[in-house]
């Protein structure tokens, strides 16, 4: 451990507030099939079950054949199946998050920022328009709010092209994110690897795929993949930015893959998985960082390799729904040649890894308690002093889900983080949020 | 941001926005009819029917369709129960070989590496938009388009008022666009004279009035309109700018007018047509360009234009197989500033500015589809720019070329398309290369 409390500071708040762009759950999609939210998700959103991988599978077009108000518009020559209605999501968050972390980033003696306890109403929400596109394709548009000073809004997406294979669905996912990572162009488990498919609110203190950076950052990516009810498998090529404006990456990019079986067991679903990725982008370093390629930009060679398990198991103990979910990310390194000549986040030099496991009972079905134990590890010498994933530490957290309607809830967490570094004296963050989709 | 990197945004903003909205399913949510009912070949060509829609001011009744309407008592409102939104997708490829900036200098970084689109460059999900269109109440539609360029919202849209006049329609268009050029308001021709409307995606390789400039663009301006069976007619006002916060241009606009004729030919139509645009507008810089503001002070500047040229389309049916035909010639397209240095540093190394230069250019497209959902298409193009680029000589003759296009559009479904297009570009001024362009391109309209 040999980084300065700034480092820490720095990252904390970029992990905290980099999330805007994370889906809840969509009412788009019960408008489109009729079914209530919770056919699709497990015990609150957005966690999905088992339906609602299968939805997701199918490319978001399943469709309710006798809806009397979104009846299809069909073609004659060419194919068309459109929905007669565009249906729109909008997703509307409010958080408290107070910190007890020491900084001075004022170089007063002003307690600032998270520290002084942040009231953040309309951070993280967003618009989200698609579901069911055309005879075999989904899509889904998202319109967020964009939470950096250069920037208003973030347009992130994903179309695909799935068909009925076998027992399930085979297809095609073209996507584009500004947070939701690597993997997002279809991940259905609730491990953290798809960034909004996680336990908690407080992502990066109590999930490894998201604390290490795995499982969430700009990528723009296009992805092959087979899913049924048992089994998931899916490889890909990913960019990791998001640049609608394009990225000139040529003939490079970073090859991915993950594979999950799961396994009903009575009452139960247990799915054990594997992901991983390992290669080389190399683009201008104006693109990578967002912006238009002039004649002064300079390639960066951007390496990325990184490899993980994880594990999920959902089921009824005593009557009470549960989930448990775990994931190790072995390995996630990113380093840049040459260094130091990008700024966004996830572009920078690391080397860590971490561990986690995640805990959610319902005593009763709209009431969830929860607990998660976090351990991260980096293994880098920083040398820059921003964007420094540099520092080790196990955190405990414990949480409350409150569903006052299936598309309004509540939550509070609590995280202590026990720091590993000397440098550092342990540290809380606490949030209070409140989530309504619509 | 440091100053030079606004420059070269703003003039990418306005002046090189690549792509346009193609079909809007809106429409087909309102109307409860099928996509292919108002395109041709394609989601991005209108029919004849297509042309008529838009001639209603979007606003054809609903009354049989599948959205029902909510009609006022003492005042008239006639609002459809649904306000109808769409999204339109795109994601693109784009592989040049020893492609050019607007300075004729190959696309390159400074240490002489591939960079854009010679090195292979992906654009998703490029200018999609999101669209609320269709009609807003009895004779009165709109189309309003909401896109993210550069992590800014940008916001263009256009209301039309329009009236049934026995077998026609006449109405006045009111319209800001940062894209889509002079004609956005009412033109309903694949010539490219109105950007969306065209054949190639790759428009400034194969389009003569994108080609120039003219077709493209920021704009907003109001003008009165024609449409008959066989006689479309415009006249109109506009200011090259779109600023939502405002634009001090007192009673200065620039006049502009476009005039087409249709001609049965058996199973074809043939349209014959004809625009000219002259007149200047002044207003402040920071109207302009908003972003100079701070960097620069404020003072007048004059743009003046001028442009006219002809235009063809040729549609039907050829050995049963769906033919367009579309040619546009720019005879003139000048765009000159009072003092070009009050709209900032004029060496930024941008793509394109029309500014201070004297363009013309001639276009040949010609899709043929030998299956409803596959067409086969080629391009030619001619252009000449005169300049003189005064402040920038590097800048003479650097657009000038000739190119040779070929292209299929498979659509998948009739709101799901994909393009492939490949470009031979030969350029006259003897210092630059050929070079070609290939680009590959999925359009998702939902």
């Amino acid at each position: 451990m040999k980084t300065s409390i700034k480092n820490l500071f720095l990252l904390s708040a970029i992990l905290l507030f980099m999330l805007p762009e994370s889906a809840y759950a969509l009412p788009g999609f019960t408008r489109q099939t009729g079914k209530d939210c919770m056919t699709c998700h497990a015990q609150n959103m957005p966690k999905l079950n088992a339906y609602g991988r299968h939805f997701a599978l199918s490319g978001y077009t399943i469709y309710d054949p006798d809806s009397e108000t979104q009846s299809l518009i069909e073609g004659t020559e060419v194919a068309l199946g459109l929905p007669a209605v565009l249906n729109v999501s909008a997703v509307v968050r409010a958080r408290y998050v107070k910190s007890s972390r020491r900084e001075d980033l004022t170089l007063t003696d002003d307690v600032v920022g998270i520290e002084r306890g942040e009231l953040q109403v309309l951070q993280a929400s967003g618009l989200y328009f698609g579901g069911r596109v055309a005879d075999n394709v989904g899509g889904l548009v998202s319109l967020t709010d964009d939470t950096s000073d250069d920037n208003d809004i973030a347009m992130g997406g994903k179309a695909i092209v799935a068909y009925p294979v076998l027992n399930g669905f085979g297809g095609f996912s073209l996507y584009s994110t500004q947070v939701n990572g690597t993997f997002s162009g279809m991940e259905n488990y609730n491990t953290g690897l798809n960034s909004p498919l996680r336990q908690f609110e407080n992502a990066t203190g109590t999930n490894a795929a998201q604390a290490t950076g795995i499982g969430r950052g700009p990528s723009t990516g296009l992805q092959a993949y087979y899913g049924d009810d048992r089994f998931f498998a899916t490889f890909g090529g990913v960019i990791p930015s998001q640049n609608n404006e394009g990225i000139d990456a040529g003939s490079s990019i970073i090859p991915f893959w993950r594979v999950a079986y799961n396994q009903p067991i009575s009452e139960w679903n247990v799915m054990l998985g594997a992901y991983g990725m390992a290669g080389t982008v190399k683009a201008s370093d104006q693109s990578l960082d967002g912006g238009t390629i002039d004649s002064k930009a300079i390639l960066v060679e951007i390496y990325k390799e990184g490899y993980g398990f994880d594990f999920q198991a959902s089921g009824p103990i005593a009557g009470m729904m549960t989930m448990t979910t775990i994931n190790v990310v072995v390995k996630n390194t990113v380093s840049a040649t040459p260094e130091n000549l990008l700024l966004s986040p996830n572009l920078q030099r690391t080397d860590n890894e971490g561990g986690s496991i995640e805990f959610q009972i319902n005593p009763v079905e709209s009431f969830g308690v929860k607990l998660a134990y976090l351990n991260y590890n980096n293994n880098y010498d920083v040398v820059r002093q921003d964007y420094v994933e540099a520092y080790d530490f196990d955190a405990y957290s414990l949480g409350f889900n409150y569903l006052a309607r299936q598309n309004v809830s509540f939550d509070i967490e609590y995280t202590h983080n026990h720091t590993k570094s000397g440098v550092l004296d342990d540290f809380y963050d606490l949030y209070l949020s409140a989530t309504v989709a619509f | 941001m440091k100053k030079t990197s606004i420059w070269f945004s703003c003039f990418l903003i306005m002046l090189t926005f690549p792509d346009a909205a193609q079909a809007v399913p809106g429409f087909a949510r309102q109307t409860g009819l099928e996509c292919f009912m108002c395109h041709t070949q394609n989601q991005t060509k209108l029919n004849s029917f297509g042309r008529d829609f838009a001639h209603s001011g979007y606003a054809m009744s609903t009354e049989d369709g599948s959205q029902s309407l909510i009609d006022g008592k003492e005042l008239g409102l006639s609002l459809p129960t649904v306000l109808n939104l769409s999204v339109m997708l795109k994601a693109r490829w784009d592989k040049s070989n020893d492609a050019i900036n607007g300075k004729g200098r190959v696309l390159e970084s400074k240490d002489g590496d591939d960079i854009d689109s010679n090195r292979g460059l992906y654009e998703v999900y490029k200018t999609s938009t999101i669209n609320i269109a269709g009609r807003v109440s009895e004779n009165v539609g709109s189309i309003l388009e909401l896109r993210e360029k550069e992590g800014k919202a940008i916001f263009g849209g256009k209301v039309i008022t329009a009236f049934d006049t026995g077998n026609s329609y006449s109405g006045l268009a009111i319209y800001s666009t940062n894209n889509y050029g002079p004609f956005t308001g009412m033109e309903t021709y694949n010539t490219g004279l109105y950007k969306p409307l065209r054949q190639f995606e790759n428009h400034k390789l194969t389009n003569a009035a994108q080609a120039s400039d003219l077709g493209s663009g920021a704009a907003t301006g109001v003008q009165v309109y024609y449409a008959g069976e066989y006689l479309f007619a415009t006249v109109g006002g506009y200011v090259p700018v779109h600023n939502s916060d405002g634009i001090d241009i007192g009673s200065t606009i620039i006049p502009f007018t476009r005039l087409a004729v249709e001609i049965p030919l058996g199973d074809m139509n043939l349209v014959i047509g004809g625009y000219g645009i002259k007149g200047h507008a002044r207003a402040s810089n920071t109207s302009f360009d908003p972003d100079l503001s701070g960097y620069i002070p404020r003072a007048l500047v004059t743009v003046y234009k001028e442009a006219y040229g002809m235009d063809l389309q040729l549609e039907g049916s050829v050995l049963d197989l769906s033919t367009l035909l579309t040619v546009n010639a720019v005879f003139k397209n000048k765009t000159s500033l009072s003092n070009p240095l009050l709209m900032g540093d004029p060496t930024i190394d941008v793509y394109g500015e029309p500014e201070d230069a004297q363009t013309e250019a001639y276009s040949v497209d010609l899709e043929v589809n030998p299956w409803p959902s596959l067409g086969l298409k080629v391009a030619y193009l001619y252009a000449n720019d005169k300049g003189p680029h005064i402040l920038e000589p590097d800048k003479i003759d650097a657009k000038d070329k000739h190119a040779l296009s070929f292209g299929l559009d498979y659509s998948f479904r009739q709101n799901i398309m994909f393009t492939v297009e490949y470009s031979m570009v030969t350029p006259s001024r003897l210092d630059i290369a050929n070079y070609t362009d290939a680009l590959g391109v999925i359009t998702i309209s939902f």
